[in-house]
């Protein structure tokens, strides 16, 4: 399986390269990426809780805002 | 006026030259990230096409670092800024926010990543100081 691929822009020479990540860089995208997808499953889990409370409660986000105000 | 006349009764100087962020490059966005390389990365702005969540058609986003280049300072400050537009819900997306890097060394390289998948397309621009 190939990596993905990197592109790398030297601004002082405009040289621009396409090449596949190495290794190394690739675990350090990984590892990234996971940490961006949990966060991005807790935000839509979050909203997801959100809407399903003011579902139960038979209230609109600005009706719940009043009350809290 | 570049240097007035004392006769008036104000005298200032010609404003110094440089200080301003300059376009240093231009990247058409490709592959599951871009590394942009410089002596002087101060700043860089990006925006686009990018697939980012699910058929986003506007997104944008950029960061800037403060002393980028002085390597007489333990951190690095920097901010950042950005928005995108996703046919999922929620519809847009805002974030910013700004923290420091524990590094002396001058800002060199500015990388950005893709969450899944790979830019569909969309540019970025480098800034510096010249």
């Amino acid at each position: 399986m190939t990596n993905p691929i990197i592109r790398i822009h030297n601004s002082e020479t405009d040289e621009v390269i396409d090449r596949e990540m190495t290794d190394a860089e690739h675990a350090v995208y990984q590892a990234q990426q996971a940490k961006d997808n949990i966060k991005a499953e807790a935000a839509a889990q979050a909203e997801a809780d959100k809407a399903a409370l003011l579902a139960k409660l038979g209230i609109t986000a600005d009706e719940a805002k009043l009350l809290l105000s | 006026v570049a240097d007035s006349a004392e006769a008036t009764g104000l005298k200032w100087a010609t404003a110094a030259s440089g200080g301003g962020m300059t376009l240093l490059s231009t990247t058409t966005l490709s592959g599951a990230s871009l590394v942009v390389e410089s002596q002087r990365a101060a700043g860089l702005t990006w925006n686009g096409g990018q697939n980012m969540l699910a058929g986003n058609t506007a997104n944008g986003a950029s960061i800037l670092f403060y002393n980028y280049a002085d390597t007489s300072i333990a951190y690095k400050t920097f901010s950042f800024q950005g928005r995108s537009v996703s046919t999922a819900s929620p519809a847009t997306n805002t974030n910013a926010g700004g923290g420091t890097i524990a590094t002396s060394s001058a800002i060199t390289s500015i990388q950005i990543g893709m969450g899944s998948g790979t830019f569909t397309g969309g540019t970025a621009l480098l800034y510096g100081v010249l």
